[in-house]
């Protein structure tokens, strides 16, 4: 017993000093934390984004070594032996894919998050502007990621992407093409893998909070939930592109789906699918200039409430909108439908906003809840007991689900067992008497 | 922080609490674990086997390689490393293999073997009178069946065997003896 304590005494002593080291550097500014309670889930949502990256990197890292920057047959057949025939592949181009739409997903609920709350102001004004700016370089990253799979939706997305490029210019395509096929894919393949992970992690510097404290339980969820969204939808191949055969149309990317709906109505390119566009990024980053008032609260500034409400439904429509009559043939959506939508949507939310105004107002404020922690006795235990027997049987489904082969299994529970071990942490942090 | 609770806690010698707390993070630690585990053979992502070639091969037309001369080619896949060198000898160097006891591997008069040195697996030159040298490291192979003559490899070359269709004159390769850039152990 006493050789026993000496030795975890050596070890504490260990991690101190390596914690004392690590103060030093400028990891001082990142804090790991367990808080005794339910962290509120909006305020992680920026750590949610750049964990999202951070695990993207990580997932995309071991796919450079399998993947072929050659157009067509060469690509596309790398990353259905990647798929098929390397262990992990299939999981690993499933984190990698949902990793992106986790960084789109939750970067678009923290901007929502930061405008309703009105963290743009002061001297956050320019991480709101780096936000913005961040968000486009998301979707842009998002988007070259599966431009790089030579799959019919891919060249589709890369016939696309060209044809508006040359809308702008036709500097822009050679920009984005180069000489050729080959160039396109070399291309691509290096704004995905260098250039753009460049400038976001430049911008990711300009970001950031000057100190950082990261809710353990909270990202370790995170990863939890990419692993089981891999194991519900995991990452597709689709049909292999050939330039002989018209490919079947298939939508883009949900977050492209607005800007489809909106080329759908058939206006010019040049409007719906550059200027438009351009033209919100700009004004969303004048937002923090274009709110003068003082008053922080969202009732004492309705017109704002009111953008955003209308934004958000709108977005949801055209959204939607775009899934209906993609045919083959595709219909147009009339023009007529997507202004009147939009001035209903205004008019609603306007009326509605309106409505709750007073009872917004008056609303009573929510209780803080207590900050010591608020499992008590034996509870934890035996909670952490059952998460323990829960991740047991979850890793023996795991071990017969890998060899069985079955990969959506697999990466299902791999991720219960991750989301085990935060609800685990949550649970020791909460079960502190202060 | 946990730490100070912690501490707290010992020293006022509440023994209850105390070994909750030790429970509390043995069972988080337990999770920890349990956690890791399947991220252990993930490992498995970065080995892969390699796609084993074709057995047989046709190599060159018996008309098309008279005696003297060499046929580079590439067995059992088209890499660099599988560069082999087919050659076709004449009948005095048939005469001088047997009486230096280095006929095992002549068939017909030809011989075959991959040209990956068994030092540091440089490729090799061209036959040269009696001898196929290395450039890296100055070894050299036997021109008869490839085994080293001198210099600093520790085993013969592989010898790719070979098989031929009186019939039409076709030469195939069908086998290998020993292992690209390893060697072989006669």
């Amino acid at each position: 017993m006493q050789k026993v304590e000496s030795l975890v005494g050596r070890v504490k002593d260990l991690l101190r000093w390596i914690d004392d080291r690590f103060n030093a550097t400028v990891l001082a500014s990142v804090k790991f934390d367990m808080p005794p309670t339910f962290s509120y889930v909006f305020s992680n949502l920026g750590m949610a984004t750049i964990l999202c990256f951070a695990i993207a990197c990580m997932t995309g890292l071991p796919l450079l070594l399998y993947y072929k920057p050659s157009p067509w047959d060469m690509a596309y057949d790398s990353i259905r032996f990647l798929t098929e025939n390397v262990a992990f592949g299939h999981l690993l181009r499933g984190i990698h894919y949902h990793a992106s739409n986790g960084m789109v997903l939750f970067s678009i609920i923290h901007a929502i998050y930061v405008f309703f709350k009105r963290l743009y102001k002061g001297r956050f004004d320019f991480l709101w502007i780096t936000g913005v700016l961040l968000g486009v370089v998301t979707i842009i990253l998002a988007f070259t990621g599966y431009t790089l799979i030579f799959n019919d939706r891919a060249v589709e997305a890369q016939n696309i992407m060209l044809g508006m490029a040359e809308t702008v210019h036709p500097i822009m395509k050679s920009l984005l093409a180069g000489t050729g096929l080959n160039d396109r894919a070399l291309r691509l393949y290096g704004f995905h893998i260098g250039i753009i992970p460049a400038i976001m992690l430049v911008l990711i510097g300009l970001h950031l909070p000057r100190s950082l404290r990261i809710s353990a339980p909270m990202a370790i969820g995170v990863v939890g939930v990419l692993f089981v969204a891999t194991g519900i939808f995991p990452a597709e191949l689709g049909p292999k592109f050939d330039p002989q055969v018209t490919p079947e149309f298939m939508p883009p990317e949900w977050y492209f789906l607005w800007v489809f709906a909106l080329l759908r109505t058939w206006a010019p390119v040049l409007w719906v699918g550059i200027a438009l566009p351009g033209a919100l990024v700009v004004i969303m980053m004048a937002i923090p200039w274009l709110d003068r008032g003082r008053r922080p609260k969202l009732t004492d500034r309705p017109e704002f409430a009111v953008i955003g409400v209308t934004s958000i439904v709108y977005w949801i429509y055209l959204t939607f909108r775009a899934l209906i009559g993609v045919g083959p043939p595709a219909q147009q959506i009339l023009p007529a439908e997507v202004v009147g939508v939009f001035l209903l949507i205004l008019g609603a939310s306007t009326f509605v906003l309106r409505l709750l105004t007073p009872w917004l107002k008056n609303k009573p404020r929510a209780k803080k809840k207590p900050s010591t922690g608020y499992l008590q006795g034996n509870l934890p235990l035996v909670i952490l007991a059952l998460v323990i027997l829960a991740q047991a049987a979850l890793l023996w489904a795991f071990s017969s689900a890998f060899i069985q082969g079955n990969t959506e299994i697999a990466a299902l529970s791999m991720g219960f067992v991750i989301i085990g071990l935060g609800v685990a942490q949550h649970v020791y942090a909460a079960s502190y008497p202060k | 922080m946990p730490e100070d609770n912690l501490n707290e806690e010992i020293e006022g010698e509440e023994e209850s609490k105390f070994s909750r707390r030790i429970f509390l993070k043995f069972f988080m630690g337990v999770s920890a674990v349990l956690t890791v585990v399947p991220f252990v053979p993930m490992i498995q992502y970065f080995f892969t086997k390699e796609t084993p070639g074709s057995t047989s091969q046709k190599l060159v037309n018996i008309n098309d390689i008279p005696p003297g001369t060499t046929h580079v080619f590439f067995y059992p896949g088209a890499e660099d490393k599988h560069r082999s060198f087919l050659i076709h000898l004449t009948e005095e160097e048939v005469a001088m293999a047997e009486a230096q006891g280095k006929a095992e591997y002549i068939t017909d008069g030809f011989v075959a073997y991959n040209t990956i040195c068994s030092h540091l697996q440089c490729p090799t030159e061209l036959p040269e009178h009696e001898s196929v040298v290395c450039p890296c490291h100055g070894a050299v192979f036997s021109k008869f069946d490839g085994s080293v003559v001198s210099g600093p490899p520790p085993r013969a070359l592989p010898i790719v065997t070979l098989e031929l269709d009186q019939s039409s004159g076709d030469i195939f390769a069908t086998g290998m003896i020993g292992n690209i850039g390893i060697g072989r152990e006669t």
